[in-house]
């Protein structure tokens, strides 16, 4: 005991002595640490990459042509036909389906939504998001159900898969762009294809997740009477697993919304492309419209892939169904009386709907009765079951009736254009002049940058490359394991022979300073909210909204109140990068089971010492898997930085991307994505610790 | 109804135990082998016969599921078996429809082997002469009460209206007429459970296997389910095999009951003879708890004279069961004569002959 002690005691001491030691030789040192040029000269990563490309250029051509092609087909149609329908038709056709599945809230979202891309003049953006994000999500779930059907079939396949969705899952959205932009060059077709594959893991994953978790006797049942394997996959498994396989297709829109919109950086365009615009030109109400417009979308699909996915609750028989408020106030006279009112209109429609529907399906009906009587009641069952989507079908065809043969919707009209870039512009305008809000501001700036940011990047660029690189291979073998350490090593190597140790170091001060930031704030917010109820309450939507948004939308709040530097990049991220921070800590510490703080309680001890003493020590283990969360978001994030003024490697990828230099794109890719692995498994290998402490 | 009716149903065959003996059965199983782990042949080939399941575990790390079980199943009888859980009793009847692949043995049904049938006839077997009822009902949750019900019908590839008809048709029969459009989880245990049976009952199998049917239902409405199988199975007289662990349970229901142990039979008989001639203190275990006076026949416990004087005493039957006579024999004050079936006397019991009988430690 006490000599483990002593040894705890003389590793720290060590640890602070070579701290020290270090500090002082920083801080003697006037030049930056560079990388040996006797290794970096040589390796011509760069070179090598762009020669590739010119090679596969040249040979394969034909090939990625007729793909690249194919998709762009299909896309331009898709394109053309959300562009050139008649908006209300196109709005319709979200409007219904929210409607069918969440009900009037969803549907007044959906309306909202739309509405909101048309009046602030970005509808045609906002089609062509769609229709990148609809494209590869369609990809996605075409591709992800077969292999996750395979998978769930072979014990074999899903072993060979598994590992490589895991580093699928660790790996930045950015990285899928590089080698689409290698492959198929620069448009919209690679950025559908980097979609796809960035997406595709959820939707394998809960597919074979789906079928694997029926019941073995529910297998049993379905081949005792004889099912062969086929009739099992399509009777059984298949339909019993898509309430799961819909919660992976709502994963896969959110991921493939998050890069179609960072795509515009591989010159895709829509929504992505005018935020981005806009930043570049410091416009901050022409960003916000974008940044609105995508959260919208987000939130939208968000919502009702979710709600699709739910099984359909049945309403007690005696009760009013409320359309539009929740159900629990039916206690409130108010809403009913709200309730009583909507409910009128919807009978209303909805039994004028149903003389138009029952017309539709006896017609039908008749048509099909040719054919012999049973034929013509099934069809006439089948329309007249089904009021609410021959309804919306009816709806829908009148209205191209109605452009076709009538005056015409057409686009979305002009009248009811309300920008609000203006308002925003002038707010801003007032803010920046406002001498409170500058010194605030300046002061957040300067501290961070100050305190935070500089010394740390001094020191991490200072120190000579080899101690960096020996230091955090020794933390790598200690904390993961030889192996692991070893190639710790050689990916730091790597990373100083590609010529961008400088660069490096800066991505990891802000990743390093960013994510202290997020505990800073997010582990009181966290503690908080699993504290008071109330709180929790109030947290939850906030974090709920954070979470489904792209991670491009963070920079346009972060712009407007700090401008573009590389303190609002490192502000910009923590944003991001705070919603698992704050939520692991809420549920590491709400899920330690009740009988943990009384024992603490019953012995005298105050909340204080209990929160201290009993439930932080024990929440640790998801404290830290949100360590390891915020830190991947933050590296992530570092890509998107660079549009108001983060610097590292983030910021080389991004001008590598602009200049299409597919080489230096890829050696600063690959450097984010080789920090993202140790960082990651460092991380993890921490929470693991923990969570063996605590005999988990 | 009672297993004393039952037995009127079917006459006993003394020779029933003995595969070689008797016309075609139903179902007959010859030497049924399971064994679980990486090389089940092998280890069965090189096996000492002597050991015990916990030894080959330990020797081959293999666990042996069912060994070496034979039995039959006449026409139209319930052949139980009943077993302690990990007994090899599931593992034994997914032998016979080859959910579970046998090792060694053969099962015939009708006479023909299962065990060499090619997967395009074991799933016509499936299809058509056998179904299942499982212990958590194996419902399909994402079906409705009568496409869970016409599920076989749909998987033979009938067309939809003949399956709705047939399945409407079998819902009346459990009683759930009403709840078609329902969905499983909005029906109680019970009524599932009837949707189970109404599924196996859909496609007119000559055979129904029940894999401990009611053990997840509560007591009194098990009671009501054996009850109405109980009735059913005298109007449609399927061939039954039915799991439990419920030794109660089991003479209740059971023509013939084996009773399993380790994966080893330890005894096929019918419930009179267990409960009167229990083979090994495992099986006297379980007949301890058994109201005997329900299970024993007269002529079981009586004491056989030929030509005494008992004339003007009062007269029963051999294969009457003693709790039918206990307000006779009460009171008599003179032994009641027993005559077999047809009429000749063969022997006397009284009072105390039947008290001493019904007390299970005898």
């Amino acid at each position: 005991m006490s000599l483990t002690r002593n040894l705890k005691v003389g590793f720290v001491a060590l640890c602070l002595a070579g701290f020290v030691v270090s500090l002082a030789v920083v801080s003697n040192v006037e030049e930056v640490s560079s990388f040996p040029e006797s290794i970096s000269e040589p390796f011509e990563f760069e070179q090598w990459v762009n020669d590739a490309e010119d090679w596969l250029k040249k040979n394969f051509r034909w090939f990625t042509r007729l793909i690249a092609g194919g998709i762009e087909e299909a896309l331009y149609f898709v394109e053309d036909f959300l562009a050139d329908s008649p908006w209300l038709f196109i709005l319709m056709l979200l409007v219904l389906p929210a409607l069918a599945y969440g009900g009037l809230p969803l549907a007044i979202l959906a309306l909202v939504g739309g509405m909101f891309w048309g009046a602030v003049g970005m509808w045609e953006a906002s089609m062509q998001t769609l229709a990148l994000m609809g494209m590869s999500v369609i990809l996605s779930v075409i591709f992800g159900v077969m292999l996750g059907i395979l998978c769930s079939q072979s014990d074999r396949f899903e072993a060979i898969l598994r590992p490589v969705l895991d580093t699928m899952q660790t790996m930045p959205a950015f990285v899928y762009l590089l080698p689409a932009v290698f492959f198929f060059g620069i448009g919209g077709p690679p950025a559908i294809m980097a979609t796809m594959i960035y997406a595709l893991p959820p939707v394998v994953r809960l597919t074979n997740l789906g079928i694997r978790q029926i019941s073995h006797e529910t297998i049993e049942a379905a081949s005792s009477f004889g099912a062969t394997r086929v009739q099992m996959l399509f009777k059984v498994q298949i339909p019993m697993s898509l309430p799961s396989i819909m919660l992976g297709i709502n994963q896969t829109i959110m991921m493939a919304l998050g890069l179609v919109v960072l795509a515009t950086f591989i010159g895709a365009e829509g929504l992505g492309a005018e935020v981005w615009k806009a930043i570049s030109k410091l416009k901050v109400g022409w960003s916000l419209e974008g940044g609105l417009c995508i959260v919208f979308m987000a939130i939208l699909f968000d919502r009702l892939s979710l709600a699709m996915g739910r099984p359909k609750d049945r309403i007690p028989v005696n009760s009013i169904p409320f359309h539009l408020l929740p159900q629990s106030w039916d206690a409130r006279p108010w809403a009913v009386a709200v309730e009583r009112v909507i409910g009128m209109f919807w009978n209303a429609v909805a039994s004028l709907f149903g003389l138009l529907v029952n017309g539709l399906a006896r017609a039908a009906g008749k048509v099909a009765g040719v054919f012999g009587r049973y034929r013509g009641r099934q069809v006439h069952a089948f329309i007249a079951n089904r009021l609410f989507l021959f309804g919306s079908l009816l709806f829908l065809v009148a209205m191209l009736l109605y452009e076709w043969l009538g005056p015409g919707i057409g686009a979305y009209p002009e009248s009811m254009r309300i920008g609000i870039r203006k308002p925003i512009d002038e707010a801003v305008m007032w803010l920046t002049v406002n001498p409170a809000f500058t010194a605030f501001t300046k002061g957040m700036r300067s501290v961070i940058y100050l305190y935070m940011l500089h010394p740390l990047d001094t020191y991490l660029t200072h120190l000579p490359w080899y101690v960096v690189v020996i230091v955090l291979g020794i933390v790598s073998w200690v904390s993961v394991g030889r192996n692991f350490g070893m190639a710790c090593i050689a990916l730091l190597i790597f990373i100083g022979a590609v010529d961008l140790w400088a660069e490096a170091m800066l991505t990891l001060s802000s990743v390093l300073v960013s994510v202290m930031i997020c505990f800073l704030f997010g582990l009181p917010l966290g503690i908080a909210a699993a504290t008071s109820r109330r709180f929790d309450m109030l947290l939850r939507p906030v974090l709920d909204a954070m979470q489904t948004m792209p991670s491009f939308v963070y920079l346009i709040p972060v712009l407007m109140f700090f401008g573009g530097n590389i303190v609002s990049a490192v502000i910009a991220t923590v944003v991001y990068a705070m919603p698992p921070v704050i939520r692991l800590t809420t549920l590491g510490i709400s899920q330690i089971p009740v009988t943990y703080t009384e024992v603490s309680s019953s012995f005298g001890g105050t909340t204080l010492q209990t929160l201290r003493k009993v439930r932080l020590p024990m929440a640790l283990p998801s404290i830290m898997l949100g360590l390891n969360q915020a830190v991947m978001m933050a590296l992530a994030m570092q890509v998107v930085t660079p549009l108001i003024g983060g610097g590292g490697l983030g910021r080389e990828v991004f001008n590598a991307l602009n200049t299409s230099n597919t080489g230096y794109g890829l050696a600063a890719g690959t450097g984010i994505v080789l920090l993202a692995i140790i960082l990651d498994r460092l991380s993890q290998a921490w929470t693991q610790t923990q969570r063996k402490a605590l005999g988990g | 109804m009672q297993p004393a009716d039952l037995h009127a149903l079917y006459p006993e065959n003394p020779d029933r135990n003995r595969p070689d003996m008797n016309p075609p059965a139903k179902i007959v199983c010859n030497h049924i082998w399971k064994i679980f782990g990486p090389n089940p042949e092998s280890t069965l080939k090189g096996l000492d016969r002597a050991l015990t399941r916990a030894q080959i575990l330990e020797q081959t790390g293999h666990v042996v599921g069912v060994r070496d079980m034979s039995f039959r199943v006449e026409q139209g009888e319930t052949f139980v078996v009943m077993g302690l859980s990990g007994s090899g009793k599931s593992t034994l009847v997914r032998c016979l429809h080859r959910l579970i692949e046998p090792t060694a043995g053969e099962v015939l049904i009708d006479g023909e082997d299962v065990t060499r049938m090619k997967e395009s006839e074991l799933i016509e077997l499936r299809r058509n002469k056998m179904s299942m009822v499982f212990q958590h009902f194996g419902l399909f949750p994402h079906r409705r009460v009568v496409d869970n019900i016409a599920f076989g019908l749909e998987i033979r590839g009938a067309g939809k209206p003949e399956r709705t008809e047939k399945a409407m048709e079998v819902l009346e029969m459990v009683g759930l007429g009403g709840w078609e459009n329902h969905y499983p989880r909005e029906l109680s245990g019970g009524m599932q459970q009837r949707v189970g049976l109404a599924r196996a009952m859909a496609v007119d199998p000559e055979i129904l296997i029940f894999d401990e049917p009611f053990s997840a239902l509560d007591p009194l409405i098990r009671r009501e389910m054996q009850d109405e199988l109980l009735s059913l199975q005298k109007r449609v007289q399927k061939t039954m095999v039915f799991i439990t662990h419920d030794f109660l349970e089991a003479i209740k229901m059971g023509d013939h009951i084996a009773i399993m142990k380790d994966g080893e039979t330890s005894q096929i008989g019918t419930p009179e003879e267990l409960v009167a001639s229990p083979a090994d203190d495992y099986v006297r275990e379980f007949t301890e708890d058994v109201p005997r006076y329900k299970v024993l026949s007269v002529g079981k416990v009586m004491k056989a004279v030929s030509s005494v004087n008992l004339n003007d005493n009062p007269v029963v039957k051999e294969s009457a069961k003693l709790d039918t006579l206990i307000d006779l024999a009460s009171d008599s004050a003179v032994p009641l004569a027993v005559v077999d079936s047809e009429g000749q006397l063969v022997g006397e019991i009284n009072q105390s002959m039947m008290l001493k009988a019904m007390n299970s430690k005898s």
